[in-house]
């Protein structure tokens, strides 16, 4: 029965770090009607702007976390400026392709300017906790809560503040918005700035217990994926509902069949069936 | 009474659509018989004229009921059954395959023709539009496009074509034309099942009306006829409403 | 004669759309097409080193590779991410073979027939998903197929891979390879030539309406894929020779999955020579560039694959 917990336990923890990437790919998705496949590359960033400003400058997370957010912030609305300014309501494969690209070449250039070297730390809050009989590492708790922190703040944004509304009503209707008065544009760079945000700001708090390498974000771009589109693809809550699952399903699956590939394996297949089954719906908007 | 011998060229029985508690046809029958050639299909905005010809080109799978072309039974919910027993489809909005040239939209659609890039020629040139053979589809304007669509939709020798608002969007001269065109399709044994808004074009080319409101047919009969029907015009102008002199006006 | 030995719904398939818009450069091509087996027949003969035919091989193998994307989804506009996966089936196939006693012919063969059969899954997959579903689901494929060639150690040889035996010689990969490239473009410009493949571009630009006018959608996306899996599967038995071995590095690197992609779309979707001459440029442009970083292929090919998403109607 522990064990159970403990799998359980360890899931719901990975799964608050997953809801990073899910959140962001939702919020995107939900104002744009575009998922973000650039989103496992961003937060490869935010673990190598950690490896940099914590593991060799000594910054505290404190500091470091915002700094990655701000970070994430400001490229997030470039690079939509450059890379998906206005090309999201012409044809849906275009901007679709455009973040695929964008994703490569940020990992492309994470090689080039750092090669392909593994770069760790020794982090803080090593060992662990003991909670009732189960035994968590405290990295593990760490970043599971900061990573629901991170995402309530995100919440707090856009369901109690003035872009916030402008975000949502995109999302529920974006020609309708349109003829509100909302800028869609400014709402496509917000919702894209906020979404790799929330993914540069969460590698940078990853840093402490992942390495850094170009291609760290992958696996994390998938799962997010499949926990997007579990959650549903339109809200936070779902993007983050969606992660929890994947988080325990990937977590007991690792343990049941003792590798994590054939957990990542079974979570594809399964996904792959669902959308067979249920048809392409789940992946387009209302 | 039918005339002609032989099955209805298209018969609606009991079709039926909904979904998520909207009903968009409800139990709507109807039979477009051998011994006519133009029907139309009028009725207020949102009264199902789409969804009809949505069910019977295959586009929507319809909750209930049955569709026969010619007397064979429809398969529903796949365009391709639909275009293999005989029914043809225009759009309100064309839809030209717009990365090709004129001549290849109609070659495209010509899989069983003998000679199609014969036949091609003959459809362009009857819709006037051979000039513009080696143009690309997605640059024309839509009175053009409308008249590709309607010349490719002819290259399978359809037993019956869907007219969706030909006249929509369109200035009167090109209705004029398209309307001569389907004259002389008429008189080579075309069939054309017309959904319009513009009542006079109906009134001048339609044999027999079917009238849709709020999803039920309310209404069939010769064309003048129904024109003139107290309950047809209330349905076009909104309850309440007495009876309105002839030629009854969309005023939605 | 045709007739006889075809047999009627061939024929139709076959049936020649003259006049059409997309026909008139058909005699070109089949000119050019004739120039280049010419020039490819000849080019290892000529007396250059070693590492200029290595260049060459790789022009060949990034040429053939993306044409045959192009002849499956450059042409219905299903585009695909799991080109390596066709290319990995039919690699593993063959050594598979070659190690299990088959002879080398048998062995290719294996490997283009298992392609096809990898081809049949993108197919049967592009009739149950369209356009947008298809292209995110073959993500998940080619990824999941890597783990499978990364776990499945008795067939692939697991994260060892598996070695080819003394086979290997240069102009064997070479002509493979060479076939392959002028069997897919010469497949392009017939099908270019005719009906048929103005059904295959209809279902490019509006499938729904394509199928309202009698094309038979899901029958046109199997063959091209079958034929397009069929292809890969011997460009990678033909590679896996060339390499001396089957690997999932080599295999399924990540520049793989959107280099056929990259190319197609930037040399022109359903074109005859564009995606070639992108692939040529390619492949001089990150030899020359090499040196500076060994990603040069993924910055190249991002920055590619943003530039097309921006400017050109995909």
């Amino acid at each position: 029965m522990t064990t159970a917990v403990q799998v359980l336990a360890n899931g719901l923890l990975y799964g608050s770090v997953l809801s990073l990437v899910s959140v962001g790919i939702s919020l995107v998705f939900g104002v744009m009607n575009v998922l973000n496949f650039a989103q496992g590359a961003m937060v490869a960033i935010g673990v190598y702007l950690g490896y940099f400003v914590v593991g060799q400058a000594g910054w505290p997370l404190i500091v470091a976390v915002p700094l990655g957010v701000l970070a994430g912030l400001a490229l997030g609305v470039l690079a939509q400026r450059v890379a998906l300014y206005r090309i999201s309501s012409v044809e849906p494969l275009r901007p679709l392709l455009a973040t695929f690209g964008l994703g490569l070449l940020v990992v492309g250039l994470l090689g080039a300017l750092f090669t392909t070297d593994i770069r760790a730390y020794e982090g803080p809050l090593r060992g662990s906790l003991n909670l009732g009989g189960v035994k968590l590492p405290t990295q593990s708790v760490a970043l599971g809560l900061a990573g629901l922190a991170i995402v309530g703040v995100i919440y707090y944004v856009v369901y109690h503040s003035r872009f916030g509304l402008g975000l949502r009503a995109t999302t529920q209707h974006r020609e309708a918005a349109a003829s509100c008065g909302v800028n869609l544009d400014k709402m496509d760079a917000i919702a894209f700035g906020l979404g790799t945000a929330i993914a540069v700001g969460g590698g940078v708090l990853l840093s402490i217990r992942y390495p850094a390498y170009p291609t760290i974000g992958d696996a994390w771009l998938l799962q997010g994926l499949v926990a997007a589109i579990i959650g549903g693809l339109r809200s936070i809550l779902g993007g983050v509902v969606g992660a929890m699952v994947v988080g325990v399903v990937f977590t007991a699956l690792t343990y049941v069949t003792g590798n994590s590939q054939v957990a990542s394996l079974l979570i594809y297949v399964t996904l792959g069936l669902l959308i067979l089954v249920r048809g392409g719906g789940v992946l387009k908007q209302a | 009474m039918s005339t002609h011998a032989g099955p209805p060229v298209l018969e609606i029985r009991h079709l039926t659509v909904s979904f998520g508690g909207l009903t968009a046809l409800a139990d709507v029958s109807l039979s477009l018989d051998g011994d006519q050639a133009i029907w139309g299909l009028v009725g207020p905005n949102g009264s199902g004229k789409t969804t009809l010809f949505n069910c019977v080109s295959g586009m929507i799978r319809p909750t209930g009921g049955q569709i026969l072309v010619n007397g064979r039974p429809l398969r529903t919910g796949s365009p391709r059954a639909a275009s293999r027993l005989g029914i043809g489809r225009t759009f309100q909005s064309p839809r030209l395959f717009e990365r090709m040239s004129v001549l290849d939209n109609l070659l495209a659609a010509s899989r069983g023709e003998r000679r199609p890039t014969q036949r091609a020629e003959e459809l362009l040139e009857l819709v006037e539009m051979t000039a513009h053979r080696r143009a690309l589809a997605g640059q024309l304007s839509i009175g053009q496009k409308k008249l590709v669509e309607l010349a490719r939709v002819l290259m399978r020798r359809p037993a019956v074509v869907l007219l969706d608002e030909i006249a929509a969007g369109v200035h009167p001269r090109m209705v004029e034309r398209i309307e001569g065109y389907l004259r002389t399709l008429r008189a080579q044994g075309v069939r054309f099942f017309l959904v319009e808004h513009d009542v006079e074009m109906v009134a001048r080319l339609c044999e027999r009306l079917f009238v849709l409101d709020r999803g039920r047919l309310i209404a069939e009969g010769p064309c003048q006829e129904v024109l003139r029907d107290p309950q047809v015009v209330s349905a076009y102008l909104g309850r309440p409403a007495g009876p309105a002199a002839e030629g009854a006006r969309d005023a939605a | 004669m045709t007739t006889i030995v075809a047999g009627r719904p061939l024929q139709r398939l076959l049936a020649a759309g003259r006049g059409g818009t997309l026909s008139e450069r058909t005699p070109a091509h089949l000119v050019t097409l004739g120039l280049v087996t010419v020039a490819l027949l000849v080019a290892p003969h000529l007396n250059v080193n070693s590492y200029h035919l290595t260049v060459l091989y790789y022009v060949l193998f990034y040429a053939a590779f993306t044409q045959t994307w192009n002849l499956s989804s450059g042409m219905t506009g299903y585009l695909s991410f799991a080109h390596p996966f066709l290319l990995a089936a039919g690699g593993y196939a063959a050594l598979f073979g070659l190690h299990r006693g088959l002879g080398l012919s048998a062995a290719i063969a294996l490997g283009a027939g298992i392609g096809l059969l990898a081809g049949g899954v993108l197919a049967l997959t592009s009739v149950r998903a369209r356009h947008l579903v298809f292209g995110f689901l073959t993500l998940f494929i080619v990824m999941a197929m890597e783990i499978v060639a990364e776990l499945w150690t008795p067939v692939t040889g697991g994260v060892s891979g598996l070695i080819a035996p003394k086979f290997t010689s240069f102009e064997l990969s070479y002509y493979l390879t060479a076939v392959a490239l002028l069997v897919t473009t010469l497949a392009i410009v017939l099908l270019r030539s005719r009906i048929v493949g103005r059904e295959v571009l209809a279902i490019r630009d509006d499938e729904d309406v394509a199928a309202s006018v009698g094309i038979n959608t899901s029958m046109l996306k199997a063959l091209l894929f079958g034929a397009a899996g069929g292809l890969t599967g011997l460009i990678g038995a033909s590679h896996v020779l060339f390499l001396g071995s089957a690997h999932p590095n080599n295999l399924f690197p990540l520049h793989l999955i959107v280099l056929p992609l990259a190319l197609t779309l930037v040399g022109g979707a359903s074109r005859v020579w564009g995606p070639l001459l992108a692939a040529g440029g390619y492949t001089l442009l990150t030899e020359m560039l090499r040196v500076s970083a060994p990603t040069i292929h993924l910055i190249i090919l991002g920055a590619a694959v943003v530039l097309v998403a921006r400017l050109r109607s995909i």
